[in-house]
C-alpha cells in the first residue's frame, strides 16, 4: 500500500483524513474517472451524495456515446452469447472490433442455432482501420471503408434499407453496389448481428446504425452488440441507475440526484471553473485525466500513474476481492460477474475500502 | 421483547379477527410471557394489525428495470432532498426508494418475478441495494436452447428436472416462471405470432408442450410456488380464449397465471375489443387448482417491461414516449416500452375496468393476488388506490362516471357492488401470498412466525390508510413510524436449492463451451455478494 500527500509517503489514515478536510471545504467537488467495481461505484456514489457532489464515471472511450442514443432512441441488442451461437451474418464495424474478447469468442464459434451444425457464418468487417491483421485468422470480408465518414456511410446504409436508389459511385470508399451488398447480406439474414464498440461511433452514427438495424429487422432478424471494453465504466452505469435512477453523469448539489450528460462531465465541470475540487477514480489502468486541469487533485489510481502535475493526494489502488466478495462486468462476456478472488495480487486496498474510510470520517461529521 | 397491545388482529392464515396483544421477542411472534413488567409496549387500541404484506409478481430488479430506468431518465427526475441518513431514498424509481416506499405501505416482501438466469447476479446486486424489505425471485425458463433441446431430443424427465433444479439453484431463484413459452425462441426465427399451439420452428416444439413439461417439473421437484405463467398473446383481443386454453392445459396441476387482466380481452363491440373477464372467473371458479394475479391498470405514465420479447417488439408502434429497447437473450431477452394509460381511452378505460372485474368476480381471496404487475398496469405506489377501489363501490361509482360511457357500456363493473373487507384483504396480501410462495413462516401472526407486522389506522378513505402505516415491524425492528422510515435496514433474499444430479453440470459445461465458448458457471450467483449487509435465506423443496 502506497498513500502519498504531495511527495510524501504517508500511512492510509493520513491521506484519507486530508481527503476529507479537501473534499469537504470545496464547494462542488466532483469524482471522475474510469468507474470501479461494483463496491467502489457504491462508495463514490455515497460519498458525492455525502457531499453533495458531482459525479462523471464515463472518462473511459466511448463510455458516454452509448448512452445518448439508449436515452433517446431506445436500442435492439444481443448477447455474445447469441451472437456466436445464432449470427448467420455478422458485421463488424470499426478497428476497436480487433482487440474485443468477445468478439474472437463469437467468431470463435458456429451460428448452430440459426443455421445447423455445418453451417458456416457470413461475416464482414466494415472500417476496420489498419486493424485487420489480428482477426486475419477468421475467413471474413473486408469492406475498408473511412471510419471519419461513418456518418455518410451509415446514411449510404439506410437508404439501401429503404430501398432509395444510392450513387454507383458511392461514398467514404465504397461504390454503390458495395452498399448494396452489404445491405443485402444482412436483409437475407436468419439472424444478422451488427456488433460495434462505442469508441469508434459517436452518439449520432449509433443512432443512424440503430435505425439501419431496426428498418432491416422488420423484414428479418438482424439487431445490434455494442461491445463494451470498459469494465469499470460499464459498472459504473449499472450501479448508479439502480442506486440513483440515473448513469453516472450526475451531481447531488440540490440534495437528490440530477442527471445531466453535458452539464456533468467533467472536463467542462474542470475548464468552466465549476468545480473546485477532483477526486480522480482509475483502479484500472494507470491514466490520468486526459485534460489539463489546475484543481485540487486527490487520485486514486494504479501505481505508476503519471499525472501533469504531483496529485496533493495520490493512494494507489486496485479491484481485487482480497477484502471480500465484489463483482465487475466483464468485457468478455458483457454481463456483471463476481471478482475472481485470485485476481489483483498487489495487496493495495481497493476503492471501496478507501472511500469506505472516507465515509466513516464524512459521515461521522455529519451526525 | 415488545408487547403490541389491544389493536384488532386480522390474521387469516390463523383464522383470528379479534382485539388482542402480540408479543415479539428475538425476531419473532412469542408467547405472552409470565411477567409484562420488562416489555416495551405499543399501544394500539382502535388500530389494525395484519402481517406484513406481500407482492408477489413486481419488477423491482434487473436488466430490464435498469435499462427502463435509462431509457426514460426525462420521466423520474427527483425534486426531494433525501434525508442525511437516508441516502438515494428520495431518487425516484431506484433501489432505495423501492425499499423505502413499500416499506411505509406495510409491505415486507417482494418478489421479482422476472429473472434471467444469465443476468441473476445482477438481479440479486440490485436487490441487495433494496433496504427493508425481503425479496425473492423467479428464474426465467422456456425459451433457451438448452431446455427446447432437452425436450425435443426426448432426454426424459429426470435430466430435465436436473437442469430446472440446477438453473433454479444457480440463479438463487424462489421459484420458476415461464414467459411466452417458446416464443422468444421462436421470434429468433423470424415468427411474429405464437400462440399456445404454435409451434417453434427448429424444435418442433408448441408451447403447450413446453408449458406442461415445466409445470410438471416443478411439481416433481416439489418447488413450493406453482409454475408462474405468463401466457402467450399477451395484450390481444380475444386472447381469453388462450387464456381458459391454457389453464386447461395444466391439466390439474398447480399454476399460477400472472397478471390476468392483460388477457381478459374479448373481440365484441364495433371496436372489437371487450371484457371476457366473467369467462375467465369461471374457469377459475372452475380449475380450482389455479391462481391468479391481476395486474391492474390505473391511468397514468409508466413504462412495460417484458421478458415476452415476441409481444413487446410487436407492440413497439404503442410506445409512448415513441423509444424502446428490445433485446434477445439466451432465453427470453426482454423488451422494455413506454406506455401511458389515458382515462379517455376507450381501450384503457376498459383495461381499468376488466381488472377491477376480475377481483371482484372471482370469489375466492385465497386465489386472487393482489398486482399491478408492476410497473406495466401502473406503479406499485397505486395500490393504496386500488385497495379504496376494491372496498368501497361507491369510490368505483365515482370513477366510473369520469370514464368514456363506450368503455363502461361494455363492463359490468358499474354493477358490482361487492366491497372487500379487511379481512379479504388480509388474505389477498399477506395469509395467501405467503402460502403461494412456501414462506411458511411469513405473512401470518401465529407463534413462531417472523414478525413482520404492519399497523394501519382504519379510515373511510382506505387509500389513506393504506399508503402510510402508523408502524411497520420487520424480523420484529421497528422500521416505520407514523408513515416514515426509520435509518436502513436489509432484508434477506429467499431462495432454494433444489438437489440435481452432478451428471447435468458436465452437460451444461459441455454445452456452453461448444455453443457459447464459455464455462458453464459464469452466471451462477456466489453465496456472498458485495453488499455488506445483504444474505441470502435459503428454503427447503418439497419432500
Amino acid at each position: 500500500m502506497a498513500a502519498f500527500i504531495g511527495k510524501t509517503d504517508v500511512p492510509l489514515e493520513s491521506a484519507v483524513l486530508r481527503m476529507k478536510e479537501l473534499l469537504g471545504n470545496a464547494r462542488m467537488p466532483l469524482i471522475a474517472g474510469h468507474g470501479a467495481d461494483v463496491a467502489g461505484v457504491r462508495a463514490a456514489l455515497r460519498v458525492a451524495a455525502q457531499l453533495g457532489g458531482t459525479v462523471d464515471l464515463c472518462r473511459s472511450p466511448g463510455a458516454a456515446n452509448l448512452l445518448r442514443p439508449l436515452l433517446d432512441k431506445g436500442l435492439m441488442f444481443t448477447t455474445p452469447r447469441e451472437a456466436r451461437a445464432r449470427a448467420d451474418v455478422l458485421m463488424l464495424i470499426g478497428p476497436a472490433m480487433a482487440h474485443a474478447e468477445a468478439v474472437a469468442d463469437i467468431l470463435e464459434g458456429q451460428p448452430e442455432l440459426s443455421a445447423g451444425e455445418s453451417a458456416r457464418r457470413d461475416s464482414l468487417w466494415l472500417c476496420p482501420g489498419g486493424a485487420t491483421d489480428a482477426l486475419s485468422r477468421f475467413d471474413m470480408l473486408v469492406a475498408d471503408a473511412d471510419l471519419s465518414m461513418i456518418h455518410g456511410i451509415l446514411a449510404m446504409l439506410n437508404a439501401v434499407a429503404r430501398s432509395h436508389p444510392v450513387d454507383e459511385d458511392g461514398f467514404g470508399g465504397l461504390v454503390g453496389q458495395d452498399y448494396e451488398e452489404i445491405a443485402g447480406r444482412l436483409m437475407t439474414a436468419r439472424f444478422g448481428v451488427i456488433a460495434f464498440s462505442p469508441e469508434d461511433l459517436d452518439p449520432l452514427a449509433i443512432e443512424a446504425l440503430s435505425a439501419f438495424a431496426e428498418r432491416l429487422g422488420e423484414g428479418t432478424r438482424v439487431t445490434l452488440l455494442p461491445v463494451i471494453n470498459h469494465p469499470g465504466a460499464q459498472t459504473a452505469a449499472l450501479v448508479s441507475s439502480w442506486t440513483t435512477g440515473f448513469p453516472p453523469r450526475l451531481g447531488f448539489a440540490r440534495g437528490f440526484a440530477e442527471f445531466d450528460l453535458w452539464r456533468y462531465d467533467a472536463e467542462r465541470l474542470c475548464r468552466s471553473g465549476e468545480a473546485d475540487c477532483l477526486l480522480w477514480l482509475s483502479p484500472f489502468e494507470a491514466k490520468a485525466p486526459d485534460w489539463k486541469t489546475d484543481l485540487p487533485l486527490i487520485a486514486l489510481a494504479r501505481p505508476g500513474t503519471v499525472f501533469a502535475r504531483t496529485p496533493e493526494i495520490f493512494i494507489e489502488t486496485e479491484i481485487s476481492a482480497d477484502g471480500g466478495p465484489t463483482e465487475l462486468f466483464s468485457a468478455r462476456h458483457q454481463v456483471l460477474q463476481p471478482v475472481d478472488a485470485e485476481a489483483g495480487g498487489m495487496g493495495l486496498s481497493p476503492p471501496a475500502a478507501i472511500l469506505e474510510r472516507l465515509l466513516a470520517h464524512l459521515e461521522a461529521v455529519a451526525a | 421483547m415488545i408487547r403490541l397491545k389491544g389493536g384488532r388482529i386480522i390474521d387469516p392464515a390463523n383464522g383470528r379477527d379479534e382485539i388482542g396483544d402480540l408479543f415479539v421477542d428475538g425476531g419473532l411472534i412469542v408467547d405472552a410471557p409470565a411477567a409484562l413488567e420488562a416489555v416495551e409496549t405499543y399501544d394500539l387500541t382502535d388500530k389494525i394489525v395484519m402481517a406484513g404484506a406481500i407482492d408477489i409478481h413486481s419488477h423491482i430488479a434487473g436488466a430490464n428495470v435498469n435499462f427502463s430506468r435509462m431509457l426514460l431518465t426525462e420521466e423520474h427526475r427527483g425534486s426531494e432532498p433525501h434525508p442525511g441518513h437516508l441516502p438515494f431514498s428520495t431518487a425516484l424509481w431506484s433501489t432505495y426508494e423501492t425499499g423505502r416506499l413499500y416499506a411505509e405501505m406495510g409491505f415486507t416482501t417482494v418478489v421479482e418475478p422476472a429473472m434471467s438466469p444469465q443476468n441473476a447476479l445482477h438481479a440479486h446486486l440490485e436487490l441487495a441495494d433494496i433496504p427493508f424489505i425481503d425479496k425473492a425471485t423467479l428464474a426465467v425458463l422456456g425459451n433457451e436452447d438448452f431446455l427446447l433441446r432437452l425436450l425435443r431430443d426426448g432426454h426424459g424427465d429426470n435430466l430435465l428436472d436436473d437442469y430446472v433444479a440446477w438453473s433454479v439453484a444457480h440463479a438463487k431463484a424462489l421459484g420458476v416462471k415461464v414467459i411466452n413459452a417458446g416464443g422468444a425462441a421462436a421470434f429468433k426465427e423470424n415468427v411474429r405470432t405464437f400462440g399456445l399451439d404454435d409451434v417453434v420452428p427448429s424444435y418442433g416444439l408448441s408451447s403447450r408442450a413446453i408449458l406442461q413439461a415445466l409445470l410438471a417439473s416443478v411439481q416433481r421437484l416439489g418447488i413450493p410456488h406453482p409454475l408462474h405463467v405468463h401466457c402467450s398473446n399477451l395484450g390481444v383481443a380475444g386472447n381469453f380464449v388462450t387464456a381458459i386454453e391454457t389453464m386447461e392445459a395444466a391439466s390439474g396441476l398447480p399454476m399460477h397465471m400472472a397478471h390476468l387482466q392483460f388477457y381478459g380481452y374479448g373481440t365484441e363491440g364495433k371496436r372489437g375489443f371487450s371484457s371476457a373477464s366473467p369467462f375467465l372467473a369461471e374457469a377459475i371458479t372452475y380449475h380450482k387448482n389455479i391462481t391468479i394475479d391481476v395486474g391492474q391498470v390505473m391511468f397514468g405514465q409508466t413504462v412495460t417491461v417484458s421478458s415476452d420479447v415476441l409481444r413487446q417488439h410487436e407492440s413497439r408502434a404503442s410506445a409512448r414516449p415513441k423509444k424502446w429497447i428490445v433485446w434477445d437473450g439466451e432465453g427470453n431477452g426482454g423488451g422494455v416500452l413506454p406506455y401511458k394509460y389515458k382515462p379517455e381511452s376507450y381501450y384503457n378505460a376498459l383495461q381499468w375496468a376488466i381488472g377491477l372485474e376480475l377481483f371482484l368476480l372471482i370469489d375466492d381471496p385465497w386465489r386472487v393476488f393482489f398486482t399491478t404487475d408492476h410497473p406495466n398496469g401502473a406503479p406499485f405506489t397505486a395500490y393504496p388506490q386500488i385497495l379504496h377501489l376494491l372496498m368501497s363501490a361507491d369510490e368505483r361509482a365515482a370513477w366510473i362516471a369520469r370514464l368514456p360511457k363506450a368503455a363502461m357500456t361494455m363492463s359490468m363493473l358499474p354493477q358490482l357492488t361487492r366491497e372487500y373487507d379487511l379481512y379479504e384483504v388480509a388474505i389477498m396480501t399477506r395469509a395467501a401470498p405467503a402460502r403461494l410462495l412456501g414462506l411458511l413462516n411469513h405473512g401470518h401472526l401465529g407463534i413462531g412466525a417472523v414478525a413482520d407486522i404492519a399497523v394501519y389506522t382504519e379510515q373511510d378513505n382506505k387509500a389513506a390508510m393504506f399508503e402510510a402505516a402508523d408502524y411497520v415491524f420487520k424480523d420484529g425492528e421497528l422500521i416505520v413510524e407514523n408513515g416514515k422510515v426509520k435509518p436502513y435496514r436489509w432484508g434477506r433474499t429467499h431462495f432454494l436449492r433444489p438437489g440435481h444430479d452432478g451428471q447435468i453440470e458436465e452437460w451444461l459445461a459441455r454445452y456452453y463451451d461448444s455453443t457459447f465458448g464459455s464455462p458453464s458457471d459464469i452466471f451462477a450467483v456466489p453465496d456472498r455478494l458485495s453488499a455488506a449487509a445483504h444474505h441470502f435465506e435459503e428454503h427447503r423443496c418439497r419432500t
